[in-house]
């Protein structure tokens, strides 16, 4: 039998390896002598092997009983996999191994300091960030890496600071070490900084890679320079960051375009190069590199982007890019989209349309008809951007399609078509508008709430009357939009009396359309105070819940009280939909927003966080100290923005203890504006 | 979309489903998500992840973002080398291994609309070496909408991209504008709607030999991504692979199975252990 058995000694060495693996998981390593064979099997020939014994050992009920052992494997001369698996126990130890680690840091060796660096990385204690970023400074260039790498997973303040520094050093390898942390930190170091580091060999393709993170205007320029470079390396570290910008701030590239366009005038190079970069497997570098093939200006480069948009990842920056080149796209792509398969061929033709390539609307019809799934959702879509009335009669016949999701698209399409012009919305409704008896599907009911005018309202109202539930929520919708597009002059009786259907769904519209059209009405308009009273005792949470949030876009006082008692409904959409109607009307009262705070469900508790503004001081102080220290990220956000909103400076304080142990970027960043608005 | 909406989503579909989506697939999320915000006439992710939060048909529409959100664009053969590795050498070293009981099951983990479970029936009947065998294949999804096309078998011209000529007019026939797999490989193929996490759904499918699970896994976290291999592991027999979409491994997610390194891709074994 291979085990730990009576005696517990390790499996024989030539035991099969997977029968020491199995005989791994069932050693204890917590029992002195399978402890001790755990650790010798750190050793295992077979990496199986060593990674279960990694995994045994860091489950030791009581670490530091393990500790000494296992930093001797970690540091001591053995093999690399030893010493690996050695590494990943301690990591896997966690926050108990931290005290240990510490002190090594400050070994003798390089290779135990390195290890020790290594590490606190992984284990991401901020505990170490200090003694990591003196060891910056060390005299072996191995350890003052590894530290940069270790402070680029631990995080923090500290280490933000500390790696911005590191970028002044004059050791290349801790330059570049400091980036690549930084870039994992997801911050970006000042432009000045960054534009000496492009111009450092060494450096230059992890600079570029950060600048995918700057918000600042001349981060593009530097970009721009990027995708000339001669080096292939730093030509792809900047496509990934033009992805990435792409990605976060698609509305400021048109300056990189320009630029780009302007290189490529001056160097082919750069189209082609980018042209071979689409093929890469990583697809965030090809992807900066069908970007930047659409700013080349460079025509013919639409047959390789034609060619792209087979893989699904690339299709929208495909889109984009042959967008960028323009009409002449048509005269070199020829029959090309033919030769696609149907999702790729689509994209092309989408932007074939876009740029008033008449002849690509046939094909997208025909797509948006007969093809399926994403397809002909993309089909759909492409006709509603084209822009050209021949795109109105396909998408009108697929109003009535059975899948609600395809006449669904088609009316959003129609809606986008009758925004484009005057001219566009006219030919829509003519074609969409049904006759006197002419059926009125749920999606033709959407298009009319959305683009109709004073005469839709009658057809609406007719549908109200349909026995089908989907036409009347569909319907009550379109009353509300038409409503509150002021279109229907005041808000249909109907609308009201659809608070009453026997069917909850339309009930909870009816409350939607109200709550969308109050701002026809004066506050707390009789009629609607009475509609909306009872349906707050409605026996369907999502039709009180709808009824409330249109209590507070109507401001109906009156029914403070009742909102109030809503606060306490177990179903949290109730409870946050009355606490937000009695904030928006000013009637939150201390008490209501406390117990809203104290409960578990997110949502109640982010709506608390939003009505302790209006509270006075103490109670808003206990709200919001409360909702900072939250297990939830967003409630802590929404307490940060509570925060920020009332300029409290008496919040100071804890708002800045809090920022320095956030580690949720998003909740960090809500506390960094809080600080700034408390500060002003 | 921006970083909070994705997140609220984010925590919204993994609270539902236990899928997890890294801060690098908001793009994919947004891209996903996108046609069927328009679809239901929404102009933000603000309203959708309201919509969500307290539509009176919230927890269907729950299910239908997480299919959009999982089902990945497919076809038949896709992954040729994979493919080949697995008709040229697993399926004859499994032939050897299993003559005796003369069975071979194989699990199409993720299946989507059933394009992977049909090519892997494909190759083992177009592979001769399991006639008269007792042969199944499984296919299983999270999303049911996906499993009515997989069930039907038919399927347009999108599906095709990976089939030559040949392969087409052997393998399916005609129906209109479409093609229907042919009964030959239908008959020996299955659908079921599992949740990988759902261990005591996945231990409902009997001992497999194979299971594809290909670019399934990056729709979990780690946690998650250690649950579904562990009971993955548990459902294939001794001797039995794993194949994994040509971006995920198993790294740092487990040392239960060994590596075979094969011709044209890399595959997980489960260990047969000494007799």
């Amino acid at each position: 039998m291979i085990g730990p058995g009576p005696v517990g000694g390790p499996p024989a060495g030539d035991a099969h390896e997977e029968d020491r693996y199995r005989a791994v998981h069932a050693f204890d390593p917590a029992d002195p002598q399978q402890g001790e064979a755990l650790l010798r099997l750190l050793s295992d020939a077979s990496w199986r092997v060593r990674a279960a014994a990694s995994e045994r050992i860091a489950s030791h009920p009581r670490p530091a009983e393990v500790l000494p052992a296992l930093l001797e494997v970690a540091t001591a001369g053995g093999s690399a996999g030893a010493r690996n698996a050695a590494a990943a126990a301690l990591a896997g130890l966690g926050a108990a191994a931290v005290g240990a680690l510490l002190p090594r840091l400050a070994a003798e060796r390089p290779e135990e300091r390195c290890i020790a660096a290594d590490v606190l990385g992984e284990i991401g204690d901020r505990r170490a960030a200090l003694a990591l970023g003196d060891l910056l400074a060390d005299g072996n260039a191995n350890v003052r890496a590894s530290a940069a790498e270790a402070l680029g997973k631990v995080g923090g303040a500290y280490a933000v600071d500390a790696l911005l520094g590191a970028l002044s050093s004059d050791d290349t390898s801790l330059r570049v070490a400091a980036l690549e942390a930084l870039l994992r930190l997801g911050v970006a170091p000042p432009l000045e900084r960054l534009a000496e580091l492009v111009e450092d060999r060494s450096a230059r393709a992890s600079a570029y890679r950060v600048l995918a993170l700057s918000g600042d205007a001349g981060a593009l320029a530097l970009l721009a320079g990027g995708v000339g470079e001669m080096s292939r390396g730093a030509r792809e570290a900047a496509y990934l960051a033009i992805a990435r910008q792409a990605a976060t701030r698609p509305e400021a590239l048109a300056p990189l375009a320009d630029a780009i366009r302007e290189a490529s005038a001056q160097s082919p190079s750069i189209a082609a190069w980018a042209s071979e970069a689409v093929a890469v497997s990583d697809l965030l570098v090809a992807e900066g590199a069908v970007r930047v093939l659409g700013f080349s200006g460079h025509i013919p480069s639409a047959l390789r982007l034609a060619a792209a948009a087979e893989e699904e990842a690339l299709r929208p920056a495909v889109a984009s890019a042959l967008l960028a080149l323009g009409p002449e796209i048509a005269n070199v792509l020829g029959d090309a989209p033919s030769r696609l398969t149907p999702p790729a061929r689509v994209t092309v033709q989408a932007a074939l349309a876009r740029v008033g390539h008449r002849a690509a609307i046939p094909d997208l019809a025909a797509a948006a008809s007969a093809a399926e799934g994403p397809v002909q959702a993309q089909a759909i879509e492409a006709l509603g951007g084209c822009r050209d009335e021949a795109a109105v009669a396909p998408l009108a016949r697929l109003l009535d399609h059975p899948d609600p999701e395809v006449s669904g698209l088609a009316a959003a399409a129609l809606g986008e078509l009758a925004r484009g012009s005057t001219a566009l919305r006219d030919a829509v409704l003519a074609w969409c508008r049904p006759g006197a008896e002419g059926r009125t599907p749920a999606a033709l009911l959407r298009l009319l709430g959305e683009v109709g005018a004073e005469g839709d309202v009658e057809v609406a109202r007719r549908a109200l009357r349909d026995p089908r539930p989907a036409t009347r929520v569909a319907a009550v919708q379109a009353l509300g939009a038409l409503a509150a597009r002021a279109v229907a002059g005041t808000l249909p009786a109907e609308v009201l009396e659809a608070l009453d259907d026997p069917q909850p769904r339309v009930r909870a519209a009816a409350g939607a359309a109200v709550a969308a059209a109050a701002t026809l009405g004066s506050p707390g308009a009789a009629d609607v105070q009475r509609a909306l009273g009872t349906a707050l005792r409605d026996e369907v949470p999502a039709v009180r819940a709808a009824a409330a949030r249109a209590a507070g876009a109507w401001r109906v006082e009156r029914l403070a009280g009742t909102l109030a008692a809503l606060v306490d409904a177990p179903e949290p959409d109730v409870a946050s939909s009355a606490l937000r109607a009695l904030a928006e009307m000013g009637k939150a009262d201390a008490a209501v927003v406390e117990r809203a705070g104290a409960r578990e469900e997110a949502e109640v508790a982010k709506e608390a966080m939003a009505a302790a503004v209006g509270l006075p001081e103490a109670a808003a102080h206990r709200v919001l100290l409360a909702g900072l220290v939250h297990g939830r990220w967003d409630v802590r956000r929404a307490a940060a923005r509570g925060a920020a909103a009332r300029r409290d400076r008496a919040l100071e304080g804890a708002l800045r203890d809090l920022a320095g142990v956030e580690e949720d970027p998003l909740v960090a960043e809500a506390l960094a504006e809080a600080l700034r608005a408390v500060g002003d | 979309m921006s970083p909070v909406e994705f997140r609220l989503l984010r925590d919204l579909i993994h609270e539902h489903a236990g899928l997890f989506f890294r801060e690098d697939m908001q793009y994919l999320v947004e891209r996903r998500l996108g046609p069927r915000l328009r679809s239901l006439g929404l102009e933000s992710y603000a309203e959708y992840h309201d919509l969500l939060l307290h539509d009176p048909q919230r927890i269907s529409e729950i299910e239908h973002a997480t299919e959009v959100l999982t089902t990945n664009e497919t076809y038949f053969f896709r992954d040729p080398l994979q493919l080949r590795s697995f008709a040229e050498e697993i399926l004859p070293v499994l032939a050897a291994a299993r003559r005796y009981e003369r069975r071979l099951r194989v699990w199409s983990a993720g299946c989507s609309s059933g394009e992977e479970a049909f090519t892997a029936a494909i190759l083992l009947r177009g592979s001769g070496l399991f006639s008269g065998w007792d042969v199944e294949v499984l296919g299983s999804d999270i999303a049911r909408r996906v499993l009515s096309v997989a069930r039907a078998g038919c399927y347009g011209a999108h599906a095709f991209r990976g089939v030559d000529a040949e392969a087409m007019l052997r393998w399916f026939r005609p129906a209109g504008d479409r093609w229907m797999v042919d009964d030959a490989v239908r008959r020996i193929v299955s659908f079921a709607h599992i949740n990988l996490l759902d261990e005591a759904a996945v231990d409902q499918v009997e001992p497999v030999d194979c299971i594809f699970c290909r670019n399934v896994l990056i729709y979990f976290d780690q946690e998650a991504r250690r649950r579904v291999v562990k009971s993955l592991h548990r459902r294939l027999r001794p001797g039995g692979y794993l194949l994994l979409g040509h971006s995920e491994s198993l790294l740092n997610v487990t040392a239960d199975f060994e590596m075979a390194q094969l011709t044209g891709d890399l595959a997980y074994r489960k260990p047969e252990g000494r007799k």
